[in-house]
């Protein structure tokens, strides 16, 4: 209700009085005016009208004259103009003389020369008025002919000039316009109206004052526009808008001048303006009388207002002391009772309220919730403990401080929308949660903002906030959701897994049908309580010719011959009540009666509660691998035998071969020696060589029988010293060593499992090759071992003449050679003697050679594992 | 609870019947508001007498201009009123007037039309610090002052010294007489001099000079043309207005039919045609006016002029609006009418009818100007 405007009795009812005594006189005045404005106007109309069309009479009357007298000048100068000059010249200044009108009369020869002028000297005459416009309009024509208003060359006064074409010449007249201008004046004198003649430019000939014809003024500088003359009487509006003016005009025939009369709207209707004053005084009389009225009338209807209005203060002060007097009306007796039980209403009503704001004042000072009052600008009014509490802030901190400031700014354009709705009205309240951040945390709140208070108009006075914390809530809330996101998260996970699972199972069980169908061997699964072939592979089908459907529901049995049936039985029966599963090599039954070898391996699958469910069962063919194994066996028994028996010739061989070698070596020998002398030389020749032949055939003989004896007389592998055979290589060669001042060295020689005189026998054959076959400097050999993919590498690298390498298929064969025998002597089996000692050690050996630089032996053994300490390290020999 | 604002109380009624009172009498007075005050500018010159041609063309040349920025609107929104004065070419009644112009509170004065008039007024309207804007004057008598008078029309020395040169050369004039009239000696004494000197530099001889006072002199008009021709001039200069120069010349023309004749810009309005009748054929006359300008402004001009005063516009009328249209153009820029002079110097250059007018630092004006003559009856240019 704040700033309200109540409307007033007492204004009301002085107004209604003051309305009631105007409105009839004021329409009465405006009805009273209306008519005698047009009654005026009308009445000026007339006497304008009518003064015109009488001065215009007179003006005609006026010009006339000047008419008349031109007539006579005519008559007098058609009778003296040629004859006696002089007679004109008297008559003319009589003319002047008479007609004050007339300023100056001249008579004009029909060239245009002054023949006659009066008044006027002889300079006059003979001056060219050719020029003249009257002069040219008058010879043009024989009427009366009136000049536009000029300046008189004599007088200088404004003048026109009256013309007419004469038989023999010319008669001009300037006229005085002053007695037009007097008949103005006198007019004007009188009848407070202005009449005015204006000529055919509009310039003013004849006014009351003589200025504005002095001067040359137009009618304009009287306000009016020269199109208006000569039309009817009308009001108009001067040119410079100061005032309207009554015009009425008239034509002068004669001249085509104007005669206008004007009266100012003022002058006009100044006799209506004195009835308005008296009307408005009328009007003013009554509503003073009004007032007065209504002051009397007021004083009796507004006084018992004026206690009531009193005692409400009162009332509203807390007062409830009243003092109404009864009153003789009845409609203010009646109001004076329902106020005395208002009265008694309001003071149960005030108890009432005082015991629910003390309820109140109780929730504010000591809930457990915030509360604070808030003014429509949004500044905190008041705020209870509980909330200084929670924003952690002294109530002068709060109290006039923005709503918004403690609050976050996210959805606080929001609120402040909601806010508006509940401060314009729109809203009784809303519900929020927001969140208040303080100098060292942030409090999360479920706020409830209400109107507290309404005016009339809906506006609210102040606005009440519950604030709750639900800081902790929000928390909870919080962590519950990472919890539930986590966990849909990882179910999202494992649903994924679960599928690429599936998808991978199905394609594992599609691929392990396929493979178990598929498979190269025979699968099927028995039921253990019948021992009955619950499911089977199409290997198994195929490999006995049987179908599914004959296999599928039948006991195991029928897999097998019938005459083992009853073992199979059996056998399968121990797996069941024992759980021990053996590999079993078996005969199947195909349908044709033909039997299948095979082993056969039982794998039990047991269920969730380890019994076993059933027997899975597994049979590899192996018929053929049978029918191979047969086959090498009798192969290596023939090969062995093969074997003894070339060894046993070899030995034999060579054995008994030395014997009868030795007899022709030993008795050629002996011839030698005892019969050399007998011989001639050719024949000691021929005994040369065979003693030469039976020598080099026992070499022969000795190396055959070595390289037979690498197989036949090698001892059991044991653990050995590659450098103690080292050792007795170099002894061995120690005389080739000497001669050839060869330099050996070797690397420390790991352990090794082998036969020790066939090393010894291996590395003196190599180096002793790497001393038959040195350059020209004296040999350097080096024996060396080496770790190469896991492998124990032994070499024996020399500086010798190399080995082509297009020979490198051949070394290794026995008594093959790549140089003569006078190049370098040997029996071309020492390497292939190497070859086999290797071969029987497992190993293998290679060469690598450079010709002219050298050329390196590498083989392998099977060296015992080292044994600690023997490191690979330089040692010279 | 708040307490209620009571509109009226009981209290409250004498001042109610108080407002009611002043509401009745504002209803009363309804017609008494005045608008906006005008802004007012004074004219004076010459207006009745024989003398008045010039006043009353230039007059109604002003009269024009104003009209027109009235009905734009006026002077930043002010009214422009025109408060007129008749000098009656005498020099008391001219300072009177010129007085009664400043009491009325006018922002400029335009006028006087004749240099006489300006000279006897001058004091006056310096003193009162207004701008004294002249449509017609051209005497040289008020050239190089750095004073509040401005003019729209050129010096006399240059149309002095064509004129000379012109009868010189053209017409062959060795000697020469001067009839001069001292009623605007201002003017017609400095003209006749200026035209004395520059008449010897073409090697000619003023024999005789004449003087006389319009509409006083006990000379006539005959006596004076007698005593010009006296020595038989080879021509004779009149500088005169209008009418009495037409019948000085017709005095002339009757003595020495065969005179030639010249005359001064004071002269050239159509009452020298109309009342010289053929005495004034081939008459020379120089002017910075000229009637046959192609100039649309100019073209424009005339025709409104005609149409609002019924007859045809002069040099006066001419120079008068071209005069109002300065001063009213200087009163829109200008903070007051104290700065108008300053202000009109400041911008210097305005928009004539016949091409830009410009002012010198001392208001004063060049102009070119023409040598007319009357051909058949009608004044026209020279080549």
């Amino acid at each position: 209700m704040s700033g309200m405007r109540l409307a007033s009795i007492s204004r009301r009812l002085t107004l209604s009085f003051i309305l009631a005594a105007l409105v009839p006189l004021l329409a009465a005045g405006w009805a009273i005016l209306l008519y005698l404005t047009a009654s005026e106007k009308e009445e000026t109309f007339n006497k304008i009208q009518a003064l015109s069309e009488s001065l215009a009479s007179q003006v005609d009357l006026f010009l006339q004259q000047p008419l008349t007298s031109l007539d006579q000048i005519d008559l007098v100068a058609q009778r003296h103009l040629h004859t006696d000059p002089h007679q004109i010249d008297q008559y003319l200044s009589s003319v002047v003389k008479a007609n004050p009108v007339f300023e100056t009369l001249f008579l004009i020869t029909p060239d245009g020369l002054i023949q006659h002028i009066y008044p006027g000297d002889e300079d006059f005459i003979g001056t060219d008025m050719s020029r003249q416009p009257f002069f040219q309009a008058a010879s043009a024509s024989s009427a009366n002919q009136w000049s536009a208003v000029f300046r008189s060359p004599r007088t200088g006064m404004m003048t026109v000039t009256l013309s007419r074409n004469l038989s023999h010449s010319i008669v001009a007249a300037h006229l005085n316009l002053d007695a037009l201008s007097e008949f103005t004046t006198r007019l004007s004198k009188h009848l407070e109206v202005t009449a005015f003649i204006v000529d055919t430019n509009g310039t003013i000939i004849a006014h009351p004052k003589n200025d504005y014809v002095a001067r040359k003024n137009n009618v304009h500088s009287l306000g009016i526009d020269p199109a208006m003359l000569g039309g009817p009487s009308v009001i108009v509006r001067r040119l410079d808008g100061e005032e309207d003016l009554f015009l009425s005009s008239r034509l002068i025939a004669s001249t085509g001048w104007y005669l206008g009369t004007i009266q100012s709207k003022e002058t006009a209707l100044a006799r209506l303006h004195s009835i308005k004053i008296f009307l408005f005084s009328a009007i003013f009389l009554a509503a003073v009388l009004a007032f007065l009225l209504a002051l009397g009338s007021i004083k009796t209807t507004v006084r018992p207002l004026k206690i009531f209005s009193r005692d409400a203060e009162k009332l509203a002060s807390g007062d409830y002391s009243l003092d109404l007097p009864a009153s003789p009306y009845l409609e203010i007796e009646e109001m004076r009772q329902a106020f005395t039980q208002m009265v008694d209403a309001v003071r149960q009503r005030e108890a009432l309220l005082r015991h629910k704001a003390d309820e109140f004042s109780c929730y504010y000072e000591l809930g457990l919730i915030g509360m604070a009052e808030i003014d429509p600008s949004g500044r905190w009014i008041s705020v209870n403990p509980y909330l200084v509490e929670l924003l952690q802030s002294g109530p002068e901190k709060l109290i006039g401080r923005s709503w918004w400031d403690l609050a976050d700014a996210r959805g606080r354009e929001k609120e402040q929308h909601l806010f508006a709705e509940v401060v314009a009205g729109r809203s009784s309240g809303y519900s929020i949660q927001k969140r208040f951040r303080l100098e060292e945390s942030i409090v999360e709140a479920e706020v409830s903002v209400a109107a507290g208070d309404r005016d009339k108009q809906g506006a609210v006075s102040f606005l009440i906030a519950i604030i709750q914390d639900i800081t902790e809530k929000k928390r909870t809330e919080a962590l519950l959701l990472e919890h539930q996101q986590n966990l849909e998260r990882r179910v999202g996970e494992r649903t994924r897994s679960l599928h690429d699972r599936n998808t991978e199972l199905a394609q594992s069980r599609e691929e392990y049908a396929e493979l178990y169908e598929n498979a190269p061997d025979m699968y099927c699964t028995v039921a253990i309580h019948n021992l009955t072939i619950t499911q089977c592979n199409q290997t198994i089908v195929n490999r006995l010719g049987k179908t599914k459907s004959e296999l599928l529901g039948q006991s195991v049995c029928v897999l097998y011959p019938p005459e083992q049936a009853a073992t199979a039985q059996v056998y399968f029966a121990e797996i069941v009540s024992s759980g021990l599963v053996q590999e079993t090599e078996q005969h199947l039954c195909c349908a044709g009666g033909s039997l299948v070898e095979a082993i056969l391996t039982v794998s039990p699958t047991l269920d969730n509660q380890g019994q076993m469910r059933e027997i899975k069962c597994c049979w590899v063919d192996i018929s053929a691998q049978k029918r191979i194994e047969k086959r090498l066996a009798h192969l290596a028994q023939e090969l062995s035998r093969s074997n003894e028996e070339l060894q046993q010739f070899a030995y034999v061989a060579s054995h008994d071969l030395q014997e009868p070698l030795r007899m022709i070596a030993s008795y050629t020998q002996l011839l030698n020696e005892s019969y050399g002398d007998q011989l001639d030389d050719r024949a000691k020749k021929f005994l040369s060589y065979a003693q030469e032949g039976a020598g080099r055939m026992q070499d022969l003989i000795e190396d055959l029988l070595t390289y037979s004896r690498v197989a036949t007389r090698g001892t059991e592998p044991e653990i050995v010293s590659p450098d103690h055979a080292f050792s007795r290589a170099l002894a061995n060669l120690s005389e080739v060593v000497t001669a050839t001042g060869a330099t050996i060295t070797c690397d420390p020689l790991p352990h090794l499992k082998g036969d020790l005189s066939q090393l010894t026998q291996l590395l003196q054959n190599l180096v002793g090759n790497a001393l038959k076959f040195h350059g020209s400097e004296p040999p350097r050999i080096h024996v060396g071992v080496e770790q190469r993919d896991g492998q124990v590498v032994f070499s024996v690298r020399d500086n010798g003449i190399g080995i082509d390498p297009r020979y490198a298929s051949k070394i290794f064969t026995i008594f093959q050679r790549l140089h003569t025998r006078a190049e370098f002597p040997g029996t071309g089996i020492g390497l292939a003697i190497c070859k086999r000692i290797v071969e029987r050690h497992n190993g293998r050996i290679w060469f690598e050679s450079v010709p002219g630089q050298g050329t390196t032996f590498f083989f392998t053994l099977e060296p015992e594992k080292e044994q600690g300490g023997n490191s690979i390290a330089e040692a010279s020999s | 609870m708040k307490p209620i604002r009571r509109r009226a109380s009981p209290k409250t009624i004498p001042f109610l019947a108080m407002r009611f009172v002043l509401i009745w009498l504002s209803i009363l007075s309804i017609g008494g508001c005045e608008s906006q005050e005008p802004l007012r500018i004074g004219f004076v010159g010459t207006l009745s007498g024989k003398a008045a041609l010039l006043g009353t063309a230039g007059r109604d040349g002003v009269l024009l201009a104003i009209e027109e920025c009235n009905r734009q609107g006026g002077v930043n929104g002010r009214k422009v009123e025109l408060l007129v004065r008749d000098d009656g070419n005498e020099a008391e009644q001219a300072k009177n007037v010129d007085q009664e112009l400043i009491n009325a509170g006018v922002s400029a004065i335009l006028g006087h039309m004749s240099s006489e008039m300006t000279a006897a007024a001058y004091e006056t309207v310096m003193a009162s610090g207004l701008v004294l804007l002249s449509p017609t004057v051209s005497s040289v008598e008020f050239s190089g002052l750095d004073d509040n008078m401005l003019r729209v029309a050129g010096t006399s020395d240059a149309l002095t010294r064509g004129l000379a040169g012109h009868c010189a050369t053209q017409r062959g004039w060795k000697r020469a007489a001067i009839i001069y009239d001292l009623a605007n000696k201002t003017y017609s004494l400095s003209y006749a001099d200026l035209y004395e000197r520059a008449f010897a530099a073409t090697g000619g001889r003023i024999i005789r000079r004449i003087s006389f006072v319009s509409g006083t002199d006990a000379l006539s008009m005959k006596a004076i043309a007698k005593q010009a021709l006296e020595d038989n001039p080879d021509g004779v200069l009149v500088i005169a207005a209008s009418l009495d120069a037409a019948i000085l010349c017709q005095q002339l023309k009757k003595i020495n039919p065969n005179i030639s004749l010249a005359s001064s810009g004071w002269a050239f309005t159509e009452e020298l045609v109309q009342n010289g009748g053929k005495a004034v054929e081939g008459i020379v006359l120089p002017s910075y006016y000229q009637p046959h300008s192609p100039e649309a402004a100019y073209v424009a001009f005339k025709k409104s002029f005609e149409q609002r005063f019924g007859y045809p516009s002069s040099f006066a009328a001419s120079l008068g609006y071209e005069a109002a249209t300065v001063v009213l153009a200087g009163l829109k820029e200008a903070s007051s009418p104290r700065q108008l002079k300053e202000t009109l110097l400041r911008m210097q250059r305005f928009p004539g009818l016949r091409g830009d007018l410009v002012f010198d630092r001392l208001g004063d004006i060049q102009r070119p100007f023409t040598l007319l003559t009357v051909r058949d009856g009608r004044f026209s240019e020279m080549q």
